[in-house]
């Protein structure tokens, strides 16, 4: 929307500015009677002739003055630039429904109530029949939900079913509201229509936000408290979870509840898992006091062995598939958020086996280094295969093959469940890699880096060198080289659906790599790469967007209403939608059983809240009377300095 | 006009001067101007063999006594020649008083010394597009003085156009004399075919260029709005704006000085005789130096 006639007192005090301009650049001119001019006609043309530029300069004025007559001239006709035309109409109304979870509060004790939303619905509904009828104006609805956007724009009375039907259609979200993003869409309007109305339903004590805008708050605080569970974090202190609920009360309410936290899945190493009972532990909130925000947050502290909420000592866990923490008997205003669902309490395992002909303690250490910072996500198994004999092909999730394979390895029977990295392999042809001489140095030979690979990531490669290695004479074209030592591949890498094998043709006895990190971040960046997490967090804010990762093919997302949808491109990035457990199903294309994991989507913890203020840093103010003022001094204005400009012209055509 | 030169002194001054007119001419009998051809006057010219039907009177008899042949002895002819001076009588001449009365006496000295020697002076006033003769033709000092009187008054204005109004000249003789055109030649129109039918005519042309010293190196600078003298209106194309810069004036002095290096080259191209002078310069000495120098007077 173009406004560049508003101010028109900025055009005219410009349009001065330029009349003054022209007169200061404009010359002056004495008048000097001479015998002859032809001399200086004949050295005018002379110069024109050698400055093409001369007869522009002249006209320099002429161009100045056009300039300044067209502005006038179209100050004088007032162009409309405004797409929808510009409008001083005080029948147009703009209704702003706050769409955030805090609008489901309703009257507590009463589940069968009118919601804040509904509310909002039904006293908007109520007042269709005043604007659109028998104001005859035009009605404009937006929804501030996670985004601001029209439900329905400018609908006059021929429109009032589709107003109707818009309005019976809105769903409250279970996020946050974007008051602000819909505030600027009102303001928008308010350029072209500086006399509409905007009307804001909301639950939130959003201040004054100017002439123009009505706020209705559609808190009660008479009838409406709230008491949530607004998250859990979970730590291990003494090889014990304990979960750290945050709980509040909102309103004015004074009571005692019992919160519970139910342990399920849990499995203390003997592959046995085993549900708790649900433990209950009372919460007193008191917010009848001074509190002016009407809030009481406390933070919980629950664990399985605490005897005082019913717990036993041995009741020790290593890992659990799911706890669920609420209060008992709660009819409060929002009854989203008295559960909360904690995950991630299963760890990934990642299985290591180590086989080499003549083997060394590099691999063990990097993958013992790691187990520790890895061990609130991962569980790391590291197995050394001594023998021939004791070497698995199936059951792991990264199998290290160093010197010489075992037979079947080099025949391509290799396991399919895992990643296969072969450390100085003596011969992968059945793997499509074929090995040429031995290359030896008398120092160390520094690698040279090949495109940025997630396997090198925090890794220098420079940094890394080798006194011997074996030339890879040619490799499938399904492998990528990452490291290159003397324009050699010293690294491959082949990631597909069916087969994902790491190639280094040194010996780790001949590197420098063990000597620093930089095979320990290797591993970290092994197990990052092949074995991603699914989720980086197992609870989630209502709207939120979360990255999905899969170490298998495909990852099936089933939301709390049973709706799958399955992801096949990685990292997937999903909005999370509904409140509850979401699962994420990692199928993989081998025979591996399906790695299910799950996610819990709450209302946001600020949204409990009911009494919030959250006063907008805007001002909106109808302005429709200086409007009228100015177009019409400036529209005098500019006919007078047009009949200036056309005088000047015609004295100056005429030579007087 | 109150022409301060042409004073009795300065007129007294100029007795001791005569033109000195090319020989070629045939001019009229009864003048002082000597001619080539052979006629009647006490002045001998030469000898030649006696031809059957000669006067016998003239054979040189003391010749005859020496060399025993007969020879006659030849005397020199002396016409009265016919001085025609157009005088620019057009604004930009007039504009400036001192100039205008630099070109009047001017003319009126040449028409002085032709009248003394004896010659018809006729003097023809260009303006408009015409050659005007208010004057005809005057013998005699007499005649002459009226006419100066008369020329003193002359009104300069509008334009001149040499090129149409000299042909259109009455009593243009054929190599009867000198024509002496006198104008400060600052002209939008061509005079060039005025100067090629004197020329046609077989006369002796003296073109004289007046200028003042401000038309040769203006002294006036900055945005100026130059008015042409001849401009018969403001919005006249001949009136130009400008803005006048040190440089612009070194540029202009070097085009007058082109301009009467180009005068100079079209008269030297077709014999005529021009000279151009400054109105600072004293009227004596452009007559009694510039002239004598030119050889048009001795």
């Amino acid at each position: 929307m173009i406004k560049w006639l508003m101010p028109l007192g900025l055009l005219g005090l410009l349009g001065i500015l330029v009349l003054i301009l022209i007169y200061i650049i404009r010359p002056k001119y004495q008048q000097k009677f001479i015998t002859s001019t032809v001399l200086w006609r004949q050295l005018l043309k002379r110069k024109r002739k050698k400055l093409p530029i001369e007869p522009i300069r002249n006209i320099l004025v002429f161009v100045c003055q056009a300039l300044a007559f067209t502005s006038l001239a179209l100050l004088m006709a007032q162009p409309k630039l405004f797409s929808e035309g510009f409008v001083n109409d005080e029948t147009e109304k703009i209704i702003i429904i706050d769409s955030s979870a805090s609008m489901l509060a309703h009257t507590a004790g009463d589940p069968t109530s009118f919601s804040r939303f509904d509310r909002a619905v039904r006293e908007v509904k109520a007042h269709i029949d005043e604007w659109l009828m028998d104001d005859d104006g035009t009605i404009s609805i937006i929804t501030a939900g996670r985004e601001a956007e029209y439900a329905i724009a400018d609908a006059t009375k021929e429109e009032y079913t589709d107003v109707v039907h818009t309005l019976d259609g809105l769903k409250c979200s279970y996020g946050t509201a974007d008051i602000q993003g819909a505030l600027n869409l009102a303001e928008e309007r308010l350029f072209i229509n500086p006399a509409a109305k905007i009307f804001v339903y909301s639950g939130t004590d959003l201040g004054n936000l100017g002439s123009a805008v009505t706020v209705r708050n559609l808190a009660n605080i008479q009838n409406e408290w709230n008491i949530a569970v607004l998250g859990c974090t979970v730590s291990i202190e003494e090889s014990e979870y304990v979960f750290h609920v945050e709980v509040g009360a909102f309103g004015r309410i004074s009571l005692e509840k019992n919160l519970y936290i139910e342990i399920k899945g849990a499995e203390n190493g003997e592959d046995k898992t085993f549900d708790f009972p649900k433990l209950y532990k009372k919460v007193a909130f008191d917010v009848n006091s001074d509190n002016l925000d009407y809030s009481d947050i406390q933070t919980i502290t629950l664990r399985a062995t605490d005897p005082a909420i019913g717990g036993q000592e041995d009741w020790y866990f290593s890992s659990y598939a799911e706890a669920s923490i609420g209060f008992v008997d709660l009819e409060d205003s929002i009854d989203e958020d008295n559960e909360f669902k904690v995950y991630g309490g299963v760890k990934d395992k990642v299985k290591i086996q180590y086989y080499s002909s003549k083997p060394n303690i590099f691999y063990y250490l990097s993958f013992q280094y790691l187990r520790d910072p890895m061990s609130k996500t991962r569980e790391i198994q590291f197995n050394r295969a001594y023998a021939l004999s004791e070497v698995q092909n199936e059951g792991h999730d990264f199998y290290i093959f160093e010197h010489n394979l075992p037979q079947n390895i080099q025949s391509g029977n290799a396991p399919k469940d895992g990643v296969l990295i072969f450390s100085d392999p003596n011969d992968l042809s059945a793997y499509g890699v074929e090995l040429g001489d031995s290359v030896t140095f008398n120092g160390l030979k520094y690698f040279e880096a090949g495109d940025a690979h997630p396997l090198l990531q925090y890794i220098d490669p420079h940094t890394m060198g080798v006194t011997a290695y074996r030339r890879i004479t040619s490799y499938d074209e399904s492998f990528v080289p990452i490291l290159f030592c003397g324009g050699d591949p010293v690294m491959l890498v082949k990631k597909t659906e069916t087969e994902r094998i790491v190639v280094m043709p040194f010996s780790l006895n001949l590197s420098n790599l063990s000597a620093g990190t930089n095979l320990t971040k290797f591993c970290y960046n092994l197990i990052q790469y092949f074995m991603p997490l699914t989720l980086d967090n197992y609870e989630f804010e209502a709207d939120e967007e979360v990255n999905v990762n899969c170490k298998g093919t495909t990852v099936t997302m089933t939301d709390p209403n049973g709706k799958a949808d399955t992801l096949t491109e990685f990292p997937a990035t999903v909005t999370l939608t509904e409140l509850g457990t979401y699962t994420f199903t990692t199928n993989f294309s081998y025979d591996k059983e399906a790695e299910v994991r799950k996610a819990f989507v709450h209302i946001p913890a600020a949204e409990s809240g009911l009494f919030d203020v959250e006063a907008m840093n805007m001002k909106l103010d109808n302005t429709e009377v200086w409007e009228e003022l100015g177009e019409d001094l400036f529209l005098y204005f500019a006919i007078a300095m047009l009949v200036l400009f056309t005088v000047e012209w015609c004295l100056q055509f005429k030579g007087i | 006009m109150n022409n301060s030169f042409l004073s009795d002194a300065f007129f007294s001054r100029l007795e001791t001067l005569a033109l000195h007119l090319q020989a070629n001419l045939s001019g009229y009998y009864g003048g002082k101007h000597q001619i080539k051809k052979y006629g009647q006057t006490m002045e001998f010219a030469d000898f030649r063999n006696y031809e059957l039907g000669d006067d016998i009177r003239r054979i040189d008899w003391n010749l005859y006594a020496r060399l025993k042949k007969y020879f006659l002895k030849l005397y020199t002819d002396e016409r009265q020649m016919h001085i025609q001076i157009f005088l620019d009588c057009s604004a930009s001449m007039g504009m400036i008083p001192e100039k205008a009365r630099y070109a009047v006496s001017l003319a009126a000295a040449l028409g002085f010394l032709a009248i003394r020697n004896m010659d018809k002076v006729s003097f023809h006033l260009l303006k408009e597009g015409k050659a005007e003769d208010p004057f005809g033709i005057i013998v005699g000092k007499n005649k002459f003085f009226g006419a100066i009187g008369q020329l003193e008054k002359i009104k300069f204005e509008g334009e001149a156009d040499f090129g149409t109004s000299i042909p259109k000249t009455q009593h243009t003789g054929t190599n009867d004399g000198l024509s002496i055109v006198i104008s400060d030649f600052l002209t939008e129109e061509d005079w060039k075919p005025g100067v090629n039918f004197l020329l046609y005519k077989r006369r002796q042309v003296l073109m004289i260029q007046v200028m003042t010293k401000e038309e040769r190196d203006p002294l006036y600078s900055g945005r100026l709005n130059l008015i042409d003298s001849e401009s018969p209106r403001a919005d006249d194309f001949r009136n130009i704006r400008v803005k006048i810069s040190r440089s612009m004036l070194e540029e202009y002095s070097k085009l007058v000085k082109e301009t009467i290096e180009g005068i100079s080259n079209f008269c030297a191209s077709r014999g005529i005789t021009f000279l151009s002078f400054d109105t600072e310069e004293p009227i004596e000495k452009v007559i009694f130096k510039e002239l004598l120098q030119a050889d048009l007077v001795n």
